[in-house]
């Protein structure tokens, strides 16, 4: 799968260093002193790396799990991210990552210990309070499942922390790890959910709606609570039926003691990001009409988005109660 | 359209003879070849000189859509004699930051560090290239280029058992050069087919150009005229390319600005269809 790994002189002996280098011998192994020697350089091209991306194995330093930006919770106390990977198998259009960061690569820490005693330490510094803990802000969290075993080693921890919530949030239809074992309460697989068009036209290498569809079904009969994203809701010609329709379609065959939560949010950017995608994906549609800056985000004019939002908020209330559902902004 | 810069006429040689190149001027030391396929600077020994020439061969043929390849000969522990690498880092020990080359395209040989030196050295090191260009000509590359289009490529010329840098024997350096040409081109034409060029179409440029000319433009409606016709070649058909540009001379600048966002607003928003792009 990789040509190229490229390994942080600090974590050339961790066991997981070890272990990913053992499983792809035939790749070439390249040191470097920190990630970002290769990751941040200018002068690169994200959308050309994309065809054939390496693997950076690196250790992160510094903090490692961070609050939420405001407008982003799902009602609990406290809300948190951490990002075990940069970087994303999937290549969506309107990913803010594509935007965000310079290299394609995967980035993935290996020191997957040093976040679990970081979740640790805030969940039990909170322990008379509910703590959310978003993973896949970065990264998709199940994706490169096979490659990280990343969700098998936090499942493991969150087991452990009753005040604490751990979601996984993805695309992928890559479940079997979840499915070998036996449901957590506290554990959310959220899954991006969009009409079969957008999914065509903007998620490439993504799983389909009905192969995700069929994954949520996969998972829900085995107990995990479900969290649906319908996140960037994207407007185009006839949007509203065509969400309509999806909303009906997806929500019928979910039932409501399997949703955790449903978040509805509109394609919205900052201004530095958007002009980074913009300028990869010139013939992009998505980066060209009916766009307008405010308020340092380039996002729909108001009349578009609330038209989108209003009427699809209304759409997903027809099936499931008002307590689970979160606009995010 | 690929850029060679070698250090030497015996390794330019092979190169000069398969692209058919043609001796076109000179800037200092440095010596241009140039045809409708490629170009190449020989740019003499050292990374300074890789730097200067590798700049100025920019300079005179600014156009995009390129790859830079650096070709030339490197020593090695041990490694046969006329064994082919590409980079996959390149370090100096004149500078302590380091260029990681992007390898888009499966390379044909294995990935190695060159590591550039002042001077000759049989000071070889495990899994190092040593050589005397590849940093000066990756610093000045990347000026005009980006990662994924700037390698370097070395035939092996000496090991430990086989020490040749006081007696380098050209006839076998050009040689060995030419015995990789195919896979040259190969990966160079499949790094090229990665690059993405933009493009206006023809009406919309000659538009755009009419446009200008009859009325006082700022640099920045300049950007953005250039920019929302770009969006349009991408978002019309080739025949309503013509009567939308015919559509924008004779009106003044704000009616040209209005009717270009109406259009890309209608456009982008039926064109995010799948059947539609």
């Amino acid at each position: 799968m990789f040509e190229r790994i490229y390994v942080e002189d600090a974590i050339h002996d961790h066991p997981r260093t070890i272990d990913l280098l053992k499983r792809y011998p035939s790749a070439e192994a390249i040191r470097c002193s920190r990630y970002g020697e290769v990751f941040n350089p200018k002068r690169q091209n994200f959308r050309v790396q994309k065809s054939n991306p390496a693997l950076i194995l690196a250790e992160k330093r510094g903090e490692k799990v961070l609050r939420t930006p405001a407008g982003y919770g799902l009602g609990a106390d406290q809300h948190y991210y951490f990002s075990h990977m940069l970087n994303c198998l999937y290549d969506c259009r309107y990913c803010f990552l594509q935007g965000m960061y310079r290299s394609s690569n995967f980035v993935l820490f290996v020191n997957y210990e040093d976040f679990v005693s970081d979740i640790r330490e805030i969940a039990n510094s909170h322990s008379n309070e509910k703590c959310i803990f978003f993973s896949g802000y970065d990264c998709d969290s199940l994706a490169l499942e096979s490659l990280t075993g990343f969700a098998n080693h936090f499942l493991d921890l969150f087991q452990n922390l009753p005040n604490a919530t751990l979601e996984l949030r993805t695309k992928s239809v890559n479940v079997s790890p979840l499915l070998q074992r036996g449901a957590l309460e506290n554990v959310v697989v959220a899954f991006t959910l969009s009409p079969d068009l957008v999914a065509k036209s903007l998620e490439f290498k993504a799983p389909t709606l009905s192969a995700r569809l069929r994954a949520i079904a996969k998972l829900i009969s085995a107990g995990w609570k479900i969290g649906l994203r319908f996140d960037p809701l994207i407007y185009f010609d006839n949007c509203q039926q065509v969400y309509q329709a999806f909303i009906d379609e997806t929500l019928e065959q979910i039932p409501i003691s399997a949703i955790h939560s449903t978040t509805i949010g509109v394609f919205r950017s900052p201004k530095t990001i958007f002009n980074n995608m913009k300028s990869l994906y010139p013939e992009e549609p998505l980066f060209m009409g009916n766009l307008q800056l405010s308020n340092g985000l380039v996002r729909y004019p108001e009349n578009v988005e609330t038209s989108l939002v209003e009427n699809i908020t209304k759409r997903v209330l027809q099936h499931i109660p008002e307590n689970l559902l979160f606009q995010q902004k | 359209m690929i850029h060679f810069v070698t250090a030497l006429d015996c390794e330019a040689r092979p190169l000069i003879r398969r692209y058919f190149l043609k001796p076109c001027g000179s800037y200092g030391r440095a010596r241009f070849f140039a045809s409708e396929k490629a170009r190449l600077v020989v740019s003499g020994v050292g990374e300074l000189r890789s730097a200067i020439a590798t700049t100025a061969l920019a300079c005179r043929f600014p156009d995009s859509g390129k790859i830079w390849l650096n070709v030339g000969i490197a020593g090695h522990r041990d490694a046969a004699i006329g064994s082919g690498f590409i980079s996959n880092r390149v370090s100096s020990d004149n500078s302590k930051d380091v260029y990681f080359p992007q390898i888009v395209a499966r390379a044909p040989w294995p990935g190695i560090e060159t590591q550039t030196l002042r001077a000759p050295s049989t000071n070889y090191q495990p899994n190092c290239l040593l050589d005397m260009e590849a940093y000066g000509f990756y610093s000045a590359a990347l000026a005009v280029s980006t990662l994924e289009f700037i390698h370097v490529f070395k035939v092996v010329s000496d090991n430990a058992t086989n020490i040749a840098i006081k007696t380098l024997d050209k006839e076998a350096v050009s040689e060995s050069i030419a015995a990789h040409l195919e896979q040259i081109e190969f990966f160079a034409q499949k790094t090229l087919e990665n690059h993405v060029i933009e493009e206006t179409s023809d009406s919309m440029k000659a538009a755009s150009l009419e446009i200008q000319s009859t009325q006082r433009f700022s640099e920045t409606d300049k950007h953005w005229l250039n920019e929302k016709l770009g969006q349009l070649s991408h978002l019309l058909d080739e025949c309503d390319k013509k009567d939308f540009s015919n559509r924008l001379i004779g009106r003044d600048k704000r009616e040209v600005f209005d009717l270009i966002e109406k259009e890309i607003d209608k456009l982008s928003s039926q064109r995010l269809y799948t059947g539609n792009r």
